[in-house]
């Protein structure tokens, strides 16, 4: 099975790396200067901007309130909080503090509380099922239209900060993470007073998503632990920053960020699988006895980018800004031991790893991304695009069964997103596209352990030995949506599809720090390779979303959302049109 | 807008509309799972190894009345040997074979210990049973009882240990049964049937696009004698079985072939790729 090649996601070094350069406060544009993109990075943020706010590289979505622009301008800043982009590795660790170093250690705390509901009709799309005997969507087991969800997740983002200016430790971790709204009921005890009462819910356990450890060196800042891994828009690698993202990526890292000539240039380590373990005699720490079955990958990157604070300002005075980045990638497994994450193999059976278990896996994958923002206070303008190559010397899962053929892959995707402000009204349009593979299925998410793809299945493998040794269909990380229903329910991302998004909103009104935006989009689509589709056709359908969203400026916001989703002939059956999908939801947030 | 103002009015009219129509899309069965076995490699295989599959297992066959050039007896030393059977033959037939589980066959009745039914060629079932000790062969049937010249049913007073586990280099059988009241071809038949089965060696066997290893090499000496001093027969057959995949490679000599090294085959089947 291929690996995701694009996870590296490291990039977006910032302003950390400025403190080696001891002018570093001079790239502070000033207002009368003129629109000049050297400017923009490396910049340093002050005391008084928000630490550890991402510079730029995650999208704005739609329901995140940022904080309520004047008229006419593009929001810069989408969420609060650290985010995953190496970009803000260090950010507030800056010479700039040397003037008042900390006395003693300091902890800072941010997060947001969320809880969505939504009702889905009709994902299915009343179509029937596939050829490989299943529906395109979750049917309700009463055999109705509906079906609903709703959780809640409480976030935060921890940081401890050393006496002096150069060393802090960081987490994440989610307190309620993505529980549904009464999924864990206290069963089977009388705890309830009467029937009529409910006897509550079960406590869940806390979940540590990330810890590392910052530190700034005399030539730039090294990190290191598991981190937030997020590059530009998010397509590729992205760290579900956002309130309404669902997953997102951490890395395993060791990272490395100076300033080079007004850029700043990145490294970055990833210990992206490692094991099978052992305990070493005393039974405390664990021992990697196969190191080359391990994935790792390096990256190196060079940036351009700018703090939210110098985007402010020059936003404030009306500049233009530029930013941009580039990197490579090179992710790589020399041997493997399937049996360790098989069903039935050593994970269930509990047995040690042996020699026999270890096999030759011969991955490699190159990945080349860039990214680019340009903006003003009325306008942005922002793009990303990969390109990647993979080999799989040795396909096979299973041990001791080599399949003598190579898999090999060639993926690209890009996104374009842009965004005009004239008065209380914001118009744009957002375009993107992932490459195909000619199998059939999307190949969204396969099952590894399935090995055919018939024609007509929503979903399945894309290569299939011994006739179509390739895997070509790129995936968005699903955590960039651009919809509603289609790609991010249906399908589950976007792949093997190109879609037009034109979009509006307009501010209803402003009461106090309050707003109230209503905001549309439609989203077109058509399958790049028509003979992933189900039916064979490549118009997937039209979509469109409405949003009505009230925050404030305190952290407060709620959210309505509608979606209709009418469905092209890519998902007719034979005998049975596909019908439309709809989907309401309603969000609240709480951001501190 | 008009895609907009069409989605929209088709969004609200489906809102109002069917709020409580029926799914035209059924629940879905759960989706068939797979018996799980991974091999472990360990040249040794047990009898949770060999999996009676229930779903369909696809091989390439050499058409009747085709000889193949085989070299059976491999390459390399003993314990490392290399089996190469990954030449590709525009003439090889796909086929499938699918156990079935024995009880609507006509024979079924003749068969009560009997499991599973696998197609043994020749319009002929093999009757099969599996436990901890082995897989056992209870005898033969023909695939329909009429016309009467071509029902065929052979059962065995003892069953036969085909493959008696665990499977490792070193295990031999040499096992006769007798035969009463058959029928082969229509016409009764007395006799004994012979089977010389030793496992003889361990290595890696290459079939089109994969690889096996270790694959055991199982030979299987079968010697039909009817009695009263009646013809013998001899068939000859190479099985390479691998843990979890069962037999990959299956060769049988010509009839009464004589050499155990035999290079010409009557019939190869390989396992192949779905």
């Amino acid at each position: 099975m291929l690996h995701r090649t694009s996870k590296l996601a490291s990039l977006a070094v910032v302003a950390l790396a400025t403190a080696a350069v001891p002018h570093a406060a001079q790239a502070q544009p000033t207002p009368a200067a003129e629109p000049a993109p050297a400017d923009a990075a490396p910049a340093v943020p002050t005391p008084a901007a928000a630490p550890a706010i991402a510079p730029t590289a995650a999208p704005i979505p739609d329901d995140e309130p940022p904080p309520i622009p004047p008229v006419a301008k593009v929001p810069v800043l989408d969420f609060i909080g650290p985010s995953s982009d190496i970009g803000i590795l260090g950010a507030e660790l800056t010479p700039r503090k040397y003037a008042a170093p900390r006395g003693e250690s300091v902890f800072e705390i941010h997060g947001n509380f969320r809880s969505r509901g939504a009702a889905l009709r009709n994902l299915d799309l009343d179509r029937g099922l596939d050829t490989a005997g299943q529906p395109l969507y979750t049917v309700p087991l009463d055999g109705g239209q509906w079906l609903t969800l709703g959780d809640m997740r409480l976030r935060t983002d921890l940081a401890f900060y050393a006496p002096g200016v150069g060393v802090a430790v960081k987490a994440r971790i989610d307190w309620l993470d993505n529980i549904g709204l009464g999924a864990t009921p206290i069963a089977g005890t009388p705890r309830a007073s009467s029937f009529a009462a409910t006897p509550g819910q079960n406590g869940v356990t806390p979940v540590v998503k990330r810890a590392w450890g910052e530190v700034l060196l005399p030539v730039g800042v090294l990190a290191v632990g598991r981190m937030g891994a997020h590059f530009g828009l998010g397509m590729v690698a992205n760290g579900g920053d956002c309130t309404d993202c669902n997953g997102g990526d951490a890395a395993d890292r060791v990272a490395f960020a100076m300033a080079l000539k007004g850029h700043v240039l990145a490294a970055s380590y990833d210990f992206a699988a490692s094991g099978p373990f052992t305990k070493g005699k005393s039974q405390d720490h664990i021992i990697d006895v196969s190191p080359t079955d391990d994935v790792s990958t390096w990256t190196l990157a060079l940036l351009r980018i700018a703090v939210p604070a110098t985007l402010e300002r020059r936003s404030a005075v009306g500049l233009t800004t530029l930013q941009y980045a580039a990197y490579v990638s090179h992710r790589a497994q020399d041997r493997d031991i399937p049996s360790a994450y098989l069903p039935g193999g050593l994970g269930s059976t509990g047995a040690a790893a042996t020699e026999n278990d270890l096999i030759r896996r011969d991955f490699s994958a190159t990945t080349f991304g860039g990214w680019l923002r340009w903006s003003r206070a009325d306008f942005r303008l922002e793009a990303e695009a990969v390109g990647s190559v993979a080999t799989v010397g040795q396909p096979s899962l299973v041990p001791g069964a080599e399949i003598t053929q190579e898999a090999t892959s060639q993926q690209w995707g890009f996104a374009l997103e842009s965004e005009y402000a004239i008065g209380n009204a914001r118009f744009g349009f957002n375009t993107g596209a992932a490459s195909g593979d000619s199998a059939p299925g999307f190949g969204a998410f396969p099952n590894p352990t399935q090995t055919v793809t018939q024609a007509g299945a929503l979903d399945g493998p894309q290569a299939h030995f011994p006739r179509d040794t390739t895997v070509d269909n790129f995936r968005f990380h699903p955590d960039y949506a651009v919809d509603e229903i289609l790609f991010r329910r249906i399908i589950g991302t976007v792949t093997d599809a190109v879609y037009l998004r034109p979009h509006a909103g307009v501010r209803l009104a402003n009461i106090g720090a309050t707003a109230i935006d209503l905001t549309g989009a439609v989203v077109a689509s058509w399958a790049l390779e028509a003979a992933s589709t189900p039916s064979g056709a490549s118009r997937l359908g039209v979509e469109a979303d409405i949003g009505l969203r009230v925050w404030s400026r305190d952290g407060f916001a709620v959210r309505g959302a509608y979606a209709a989703f009418l469905p092209g002939p890519a998902f007719d059956n034979t005998n049975l049109q596909a019908q439309p999908a709809q989907l309401w939801r309603a969000d609240v947030s709480f951001r501190f | 807008m008009k895609h907009l103002k069409l989605t929209l009015l088709l969004a609200v009219c489906a809102s109002l509309s069917a709020a409580c129509d029926g799914n035209q899309t059924p629940i879905a069965d759960p989706p068939p799972t797979s018996q799980s076995c991974v091999p472990n490699r360990d040249g040794i295989i047990s009898a949770d190894e060999v999996l009676i599959a229930t779903e369909s297992a696809q091989y390439l066959q050499s058409p009747p009345s085709v000889t193949r050039t085989v070299n059976g007896a491999g390459t390399g030393e003993s314990g490392a040997r290399k089996w190469d059977f990954a030449t590709e033959y525009a003439d090889d037939q796909d086929v499938t074979v699918t156990p079935t589980r024995l009880g609507a066959q006509w024979y079924a009745p003749q068969f009560t210990e009997g499991q599973f039914v696998v197609d043994a060629g020749g319009g002929l079932d093999a009757i099969y049973s599996k436990d901890d000790r082995a897989l056992w062969l209870w005898g033969t049937a023909s695939h329909v009882d009429t016309p009467a010249s071509a029902k065929t049913i052979v059962r065995y007073p003892t069953p036969v240990p085909a493959l008696r586990f665990p499977i490792a280099v070193g295990n031999v059988d040499d096992i006769t049964v007798a035969i009463t009241g058959a029928t082969i071809a229509g016409l009764p038949f007395v006799g004994t049937d012979r089977y010389q089965i030793t496992v003889s060696d361990a290595g890696r066997v290459d079939v089109p696009y994969v690889r096996f290893s270790p694959a055991l090499k199982v030979s299987t000496v079968a010697t039909r004698v009817a009695n009263p001093g009646g013809a013998t027969f001899v068939r000859r057959s190479l099985s390479f079985v691998f843990e979890c995949f069962g037999e990959v490679v299956h060769i049988d000599s010509a009839l009464n072939e004589t050499n155990p090294d035999f290079t010409n085959a009557a019939l190869m089947r390989r396992f192949r790729l779905p």
